[in-house]
């Protein structure tokens, strides 16, 4: 069982960019269409937006890239590939765009197992800031899957 | 927008298949590097016949579909549970329905059911939006 002290357990991440390039590939490998807010900057700018529109879900895997996840799992003691991705929930406060500057502030929620212990789940909230003003909250859940001795 | 009520579905939207060169892709440009995705080596050590999807690809899918749906200055949130991996080659749909319409912080929104199912039927996401209406 993972030891519920790792609870409240907070990680800063360093200035993370919103990078115009990175952007649209992701914005191109999810459909969005070529002509739109998220791949041309010109369309953007048409639609009143300082650059590209970064994607709903974008904010998930740069969160994911400042290792926060990493250095807990391996703190508690769980193999990455024992680990499956279990929810994600986004709440929405100010648009972001390419260029802009973020700050992911990522605590440890929640602890809990089901199924006699085969399934542990592991719950962290993040708080996305820009210039100090929240700008998008992040909730996500880890299933870690242990084990059942034959 | 003013035409949305409880029970409005909206129209279901079906995505290209999923290859492994787009999992290479996806794990550089989202930040998730976990190898299961796309090491098949790794996949096997873990257990699986092959690498899968991170389930945020089918997310993301569903994100771009509802910004289609709706600009996205009017999106408040959005989320979901993973049920079950996405494997390759499947192809992902994104469905939504309205559940209910609220008043949150003086404004109305429409809360909506989203799903993504694959070739099979069932459910590999299931979760929820709210939507800013005026």
């Amino acid at each position: 069982m993972i030891d519920r002290s790792v609870i409240g357990r907070e990680a800063v991440s360093e200035v993370v960019t919103l990078e115009r390039s990175r952007l649209r590939l992701f914005a191109r490998l999810l459909g969005h269409p070529p002509d739109g807010v998220h791949r041309d900057v010109a369309a953007a700018r048409a639609a009143g937006h300082p650059d590209l529109v970064v994607p709903p879900t974008y904010l998930a895997g740069l969160e994911t890239e400042t290792e926060a996840i990493y250095r807990t799992l391996e703190d508690v003691g769980v193999d990455l590939s024992a680990v499956l991705n279990g929810e994600q929930h986004f709440t929405y406060h100010h648009p972001l765009h390419a260029g802009d500057e973020i700050v992911f502030t990522t605590r440890v929620t929640d602890v809990y197992a089901r199924g006699e212990g085969r399934l542990e789940f592991l719950v962290r909230e993040s708080a996305v800031t820009r210039a100090g003003e929240l700008v998008a909250q992040l909730r996500n859940t880890i299933v870690v899957v242990r084990e059942v001795a034959a | 927008m003013s035409a949305l009520e409880v029970g409005t579905e909206l129209p279901p939207v079906e995505t290209g298949p999923i290859t492994r060169a787009m999992l290479a892709l996806f794990a550089g440009a989202s930040g998730d590097h976990n190898p299961i995705h796309i090491d098949t080596d790794v996949a096997r050590a873990a257990g699986f016949d092959d690498v899968f999807a991170h389930g945020m690809v089918a997310m993301g899918h569903l994100g771009r579909v509802l910004v289609a749906w709706f600009p996205q200055e009017r999106l408040r949130g959005l989320g979901g549970r993973f049920r079950r991996i996405t494997p390759v080659h499947a192809r992902p749909r994104c469905h939504g329905r309205v559940e209910e319409i609220v008043e949150v912080d003086g404004e109305r929104r429409a809360r909506l059911a989203l799903w993504v199912t694959i070739d099979d039927g069932d459910p590999v996401i299931t979760g929820s939006a709210e939507v800013a209406l005026d």
